[in-house]
């Protein structure tokens, strides 16, 4: 029998919804990469994180840092190179913001009115959380006009009754955000499912929480503390928020509606007052308990730099610590960031048993705004510290910190395109409503192009493709 | 040539099917091979099998490749179904982890093919619609080319630069940042 001609194997033409699923499973480095092989690979690569948030792989922690240009970047440890976001609406500036935390791919930042909404640089989103003034212990102060002239900050803890320590003390709109907040955490990403933020906030660094999106009116304070409260970190673990204090006691905080219900399930390590203690969970699911060690360096320029950590497992059964030499196969991250422990054999450019960090010091970052910035990686085996870069690309202000780039776009509307003989028809469709049919922006036909391309050349019929807005 | 499950009991008294290729092979598998494709899952279920299945866009030669996978697969769904009643739940884990490791194995050893053929293997795939097949494709050039250079790329794909002096220039102001 005759052989028909092999094939030609023109990977430029692999259909574009092959292609898709292949870059899908690389991380956004690799994606840029085949973005610059040829026209065609270039066109479905630039539009990834566009079909219908198929773009979901998990994305090695990145830096995110302004430029001394003024840029915002990302400093990948899987190249280490970095990368520059595209031009962002004005509003959304991060060389303008106080920077708060990064979960899930989302920043927390604070604005120039103090402020604070939720970021995500990969998408170029901005979700807005509560208004500052439904904080508890915040009264916005109006002018003979009617505009907000400064806020007052109440002293009282997280006990009740109330009892105020000191008289309330007036701040400028822009400058509450260095007083009050320290550091925000998410339950998940909110362009995935229902988020709740919980801010770590002064005075005495208590606890107040709100929805995002729907239902994110207002910061609800919670005042179920066992104690007057000193938190320094959170995490969200099996559908509730664990919160540390600087006495390395650990709150199991759950949320019903505006109420937190608090259980003790870890008591005090120490008997006096730390400063960096953090909570993070291990990838084999135990909770850890870390401490940051750090000194003063430099006569003239004084600067604050982290010279070990000790980390320990938990035991709930004796309430009692015990050290832990090594993370095993984990890498862990530490900063502003949400504290998180990623295994290397998924991660493989990160180093097990390697803490990297940014400085979060808030009595320090927030006083010394100028001074060189403390970001590295510590060796825990060796007890050694390392700079990431042997030169700095970033400014000092505001503060880097690590970031998770998350390509997934909030649900909006999703575009359902359906493919016929000779036509594509395009059906516009918003969660829990019904569709219409619409008129597609070039763009959109363009990227519907490219899913429904290959498959009229292969006899593929698959009908209905999804298009984010 | 190729003819499904000789002296396999089971493979006799199951429904054949007939593959038909593009360059007329006629290959006879088993429902349980065939229907790891989802296409001719329907094509069963909707009763247009007789006289064979025409499949005007895979070669023999990669016809073949194809049922070999969905013959060792089809198998290894069979037996996870068949061992489940029959070993307690200690032996059926080892039984299933070798089983496991040796289709890992199999698919290791499967994927040992030139890029012609991958990329055959990729396009017949997504043609009958075998998810399996097609996830381990694409894996496998998602792997090759996971820390290369678009240079590096284009010359392990055979592929031609035609961006434009446009584009060019738009890559390199565009310092890296590539999605729109």
């Amino acid at each position: 029998m005759e052989q028909p001609p092999a094939s030609n194997a023109d990977w430029s033409c692999l259909p574009g919804c092959i292609l898709a699923s292949i870059l899908c499973l690389l991380e956004f480095p690799d994606v840029f990469s085949t973005a610059a092989v040829c026209t065609s690979w270039r066109a479905t690569a630039r539009m990834l994180p566009r079909l219908g948030n198929i773009y979901s792989r998990p994305q090695t922690p990145c830096l995110l840092y302004t430029s001394v240009a003024g840029a915002t970047e990302m400093f990948s440890l899987t190249t280490s190179r970095s990368y520059t976001l595209p031009k962002l609406p004005a509003d959304t500036h991060v060389a303008d913001r106080y920077i708060f935390g990064s979960s899930h791919g989302w920043l927390v930042t604070a604005d120039g009115r103090s402020e604070l909404h939720l970021f995500n640089p990969a998408t170029g989103e901005q979700l807005g959380l509560a208004p500052i003034a439904t904080i508890e212990h915040v009264t916005p102060v109006l002018d003979d006009n009617g505009r907000l002239s400064r806020y007052n900050l109440s002293f009282y803890d997280a006990r009740v009754p109330r009892l105020e320590l000191q008289p309330p003390q007036a701040f400028q709109v822009g400058e509450l955000r260095e007083a009050l907040f320290v550091k925000v955490v998410l339950s998940c990403d909110p362009s995935r499912a229902d988020c709740t933020a919980m801010l770590i906030h002064n005075p005495n660094r208590q606890l107040s929480f709100a929805r995002v999106g729907l239902g994110g009116e207002q910061w609800h304070w919670v005042t179920t503390s066992p104690r007057y409260v000193d938190y320094s970190d959170c995490i969200y673990h099996a559908g509730a928020f664990y919160a540390i204090d600087l006495q390395g006691g650990i709150h199991r905080y759950t949320i019903a509606g505006s109420y937190a219900s608090c259980e003790v399930i870890f008591n005090d390590t120490v008997a006096y007052i730390a400063h960096n203690v953090y909570i993070a969970e291990a990838s084999s699911g135990g909770l850890l308990q870390i401490w940051r060690f750090t000194d003063m360096q430099g006569d003239e320029t004084r600067e604050l730099r982290t010279n070990g950590f000790d980390i320990y497992d938990l035991d709930f059964e004796n309430q009692s610590i015990m050290p832990k030499n090594n993370l095993g196969d984990d890498a862990l991250f530490i900063g502003h960031n949400y504290t998180c422990c990623l295994p290397t054999k998924d991660y493989p450019k990160l180093l097990p048993g390697h803490v990297y960090f940014t400085d979060d010091c808030d009595y320090w970052v927030m006083d010394n705004k100028n001074s060189r910035r403390d970001v590295g990686f510590y060796n825990l085996e060796n007890r050694s510290c390392h700079e990431l870069a042997s030169t700095v690309p970033w400014v000092n202000w505001p503060n880097p910190i690590w970031i998770t780039p998350s390509f997934t776009k909030t649900k909006k509307g999703v575009i359902l395109i359906r493919k016929h003989s000779t036509s594509l028809e395009f059906y516009k469709k918003h969660p829990g409503t019904a569709g219409n049919y619409i008129t597609p922006p070039p763009s959109m036909r363009q990227a519907s192009k490219l899913l429904t391309a290959g498959d009229e050349h292969h006899g593929q019929d698959r009908s209905t493709f999804l298009l984010h807005e | 040539m190729a003819s499904a499950g000789s002296g396999d009991e089971k493979a006799a008294a199951a429904a054949m099917i007939t593959l038909i290729s593009s360059d007329n092979e006629k290959f006879e598998v088993t429902e349980a091979t065939a229907t790891l494709s989802q296409t001719i899952r329907h094509m069963i279920e909707d009763g247009c099998t007789d006289g064979g299945v025409p499949l005007p866009n895979v070669t023999s030669k990669i016809l073949a490749r194809v049922i070999e996978y969905c013959k060792k697969h089809a198998t290894a769904a069979a037996g996870e179904e068949g061992s489940s009643s029959s070993f307690s739940d200690a032996a059926f884990l080892e039984v299933d982890r070798a089983f496991l490791e040796e289709l890992e194995e199999f698919d290791d050893a499967f994927l040992e093919v030139d890029r012609a053929t991958l990329f055959d293997l990729i396009l017949a795939a997504n043609y009958l619609d075998i998810k399996g097949l097609l996830n381990l494709t694409c894996q496998k050039v998602a792997d090759s080319v996971k820390g290369k250079t678009p240079e590096q790329i284009r010359e392990m794909y055979n592929i031609v630069n035609d961006l434009t002096p446009e584009e060019e220039a738009e890559i390199r102001r565009e310092t890296q940042w590539a999605f729109e």
